[in-house]
């Protein structure tokens, strides 16, 4: 298999503080990597410097084998990244929206057509195609906030949190949707405070706190980290509260 | 390009389904015209009307406009005021007499006007145009030449109200045009939409120029075409010169496009934004003839030339009313200026403002 993230002795600081402190990690393809972590933890700021949306303070980062610092813009249209933020324009229809940020990617012409129709199908939403975002569920803006990072046919796709506020339905059907864009051969990473979320779809997961990486592995393998004995039935939630604590986490 | 030119369609659809917006720019400017052409009516149809006076002068042997004496005596003729000459005259008994309606000292090097509160605008003609007089003769004396143009004389020329507000106001509102993007902002703002166009390949000169290429699409179609369409049909505002008029709007959209976005990517908080333009806006209106006019206005000329509004203002009335304007030169490069400080500022801004 071959290496889609690498990530060596990573350092993110702020005023002097470390956000991110020394990660290193490694992703394969055609993996569903999760990234499970308190509020703080670090994680939305690794993820940003995986898209180069900040630079790190200190260490390396290379994606499908490129330096993301040097090879920056040969790397963007591999990447599709959907935040936890509805980026969508309430007055432009679903597939304007799509276009619009497919096009970003340099995709024209007959191509950006195929391409818009193919992700809005993907996401179920070809019958409101010529509807307003902002006549939508929260459902349906979920969708197509993912719809808008699929146009360009990424190899790497990162969720923020795509879950948030959503109905049973809509996330269950965004989870099969992530399963089987995986299945079709592209390497996702997930973040979600949604334990039962990342136990379901992900292949390996990674618990961060304080900019560290304090747990890496199969689910299997995090709960045997906790278990006293092999009969424990055990969650994952309770894997990762034994491992960050109980603690509030008033992140600022 | 082709990127480019996706965001800039989706932005036109966006500006035009904001429905309220363009409809309430337009409709703003016409009843502003209104409003303001009603309230100075008075006092700038009076003027129009004052063409004809008499004016009394005694100029002293050792007065540094006395070679000036018979340029000043035809301008001031030419324009319809009659000047008269007097010696060892009372001034105030003169006035009092009716025999002059406003009568000026020419002492060594300055010179005084004697008016009376009932003509208030006779008293302000000739001080309008003796400052003008002074101006030129000073640029005159720097070159060793004395030259008053008679150009300068002509600029007294009023315009009627509606004519002087229906201009001066299809340029405030065009310089306010930016607006028309705040909602844009807004929403980007609000859903974080940018990181889209960063984690995209939409570097910081597309994102960028595909604000201010609709913004300034949007102010050509509504301000510089429809409103001035409008606006010029309905208060019957005369252009004067067709290709002056549309080039200086157009210009001034250029730049104050460019100026506003400034505004909009430097703060995060929109209500700063906007109010920290239209209190630029505000002042460079208040100095520059946008609400009181500048041939009135008791503000210094060298305040009123710090209001980029001042040379359009001037310069389309000018315009209007003589066919021509001294002002033009100064009025191009002055727009061209603010184009050429503002659209890299506006680049760099959104370069260095990276908003995850």
């Amino acid at each position: 298999m071959n290496t889609v993230v690498k990530l060596e002795g990573l350092i993110k600081k702020y005023d002097n503080k470390p956000v991110v402190d020394g990660l290193t990690l490694e992703i394969k393809e055609g993996e569903i990597f999760g990234l499970l972590g308190p509020n703080g933890a670090g994680k939305s700021t690794t993820m940003n410097m995986i898209c180069s949306l900040l630079k790190p303070t200190a260490g390396n980062i290379e994606l499908f084998g490129m330096d993301v610092k040097k090879d920056s813009k040969k790397l963007k249209p591999l990447i599709g990244y959907i935040p936890q933020d509805l980026a969508i324009y309430g007055n432009l229809k679903a597939w304007e929206n799509v276009e619009l940020f497919t096009s970003l990617y340099d995709v024209k012409g007959k191509d950006l057509k195929v391409a818009v129709d193919s992700a809005l199908e993907f996401v179920e939403l070809t019958d409101r195609r010529n509807s307003y975002a902002k006549t939508f569920s929260g459902g349906m803006k979920r969708r197509l906030n993912i719809a808008c990072a699929l146009g360009h046919k990424p190899k790497l796709l990162i969720f923020d949190e795509p879950t948030v506020g959503i109905d049973p339905q809509s996330r269950n059907f965004i989870l099969e949707r992530i399963k089987k864009a995986n299945s079709d051969g592209t390497t996702v990473i997930y973040t979600s405070h949604y334990m039962e979320e990342v136990e379901a779809i992900c292949t390996r997961i990674a618990i961060m706190d304080n900019g560290k990486i304090i747990a890496i592995g199969t689910k299997e393998e995090l709960k045997n980290l906790v278990r006293k004995s092999p009969d424990d039935d055990i969650s994952l939630e309770q894997v990762f509260l034994t491992l960050t604590g109980k603690t509030l986490r008033d992140y600022v | 390009m082709n990127k480019l030119f996706v965001i800039i369609k989706n932005y036109l659809k966006l500006i035009f389904r904001n429905k309220v917006m363009i409809i309430v720019v337009p409709v703003a400017t016409v009843l502003v015209v209104a409003a303001l052409a009603n309230a100075f009516h008075t006092l700038l149809d009076s003027a129009e009307e004052v063409t004809d006076f008499k004016m009394g002068y005694e100029m002293s042997d050792s007065s540094r406009y006395a070679i000036l004496e018979n340029i000043l005596v035809d301008s001031f003729n030419k324009e319809g005021v009659t000047a008269q000459s007097y010696k060892d005259s009372n001034p105030e008994e003169l006035i009092q007499n009716g025999e002059v309606d406003v009568f000026v000292n020419f002492d060594k090097d300055s010179y005084h006007i004697y008016g009376d509160d009932k003509k208030e605008m006779q008293t302000r003609i000739v001080q309008y145009v003796l400052f003008n007089v002074d101006k030129n003769m000073e640029i005159g004396l720097m070159s060793s030449k004395v030259d008053v143009k008679t150009s300068t004389i002509e600029s007294i020329k009023f315009s009627e109200a509606e004519n002087y507000y229906g201009i001066i106001e299809i340029v405030y509102f065009l310089s306010l045009c930016v607006v028309f993007l705040s909602f844009i902002f807004q929403t980007e703002r609000q859903s974080h939409i940018g990181i889209r166009f960063r984690v995209g390949n939409a570097g910081s000169f597309i994102r960028y120029m595909s604000k201010y290429i609709s913004c300034l699409i949007i102010a050509i179609l509504v301000q510089v075409i429809l409103v001035s369409v409008i606006v010029m049909n309905f208060f019957e505002v005369s252009m004067g010169n067709a290709l002056v008029f549309y080039g200086i709007l157009a210009l001034t959209a250029i730049a104050f496009t460019a100026y506003g976005l400034v505004f909009f990517l430097l703060f995060k908080n929109m209500a700063v934004s906007i109010g920290l333009l239209f209190m630029t806006l505000w002042f460079a209106g208040f100095v520059g003839g946008t609400f009181e006019t500048y041939m009135y206005s008791v503000v210094p000329e060298t305040i009123k030339r710090l209001s980029p509004l001042y040379y359009v203002n001037r310069t389309l009335v000018e315009t209007s009313v003589n066919g021509s304007s001294s002002m033009l030169g100064s009025c191009i490069g002055v727009l061209l200026g603010m184009t050429a400080v503002c659209i890299p500022l506006g680049i760099l801004i959104t370069s260095c403002k990276k908003e995850v």
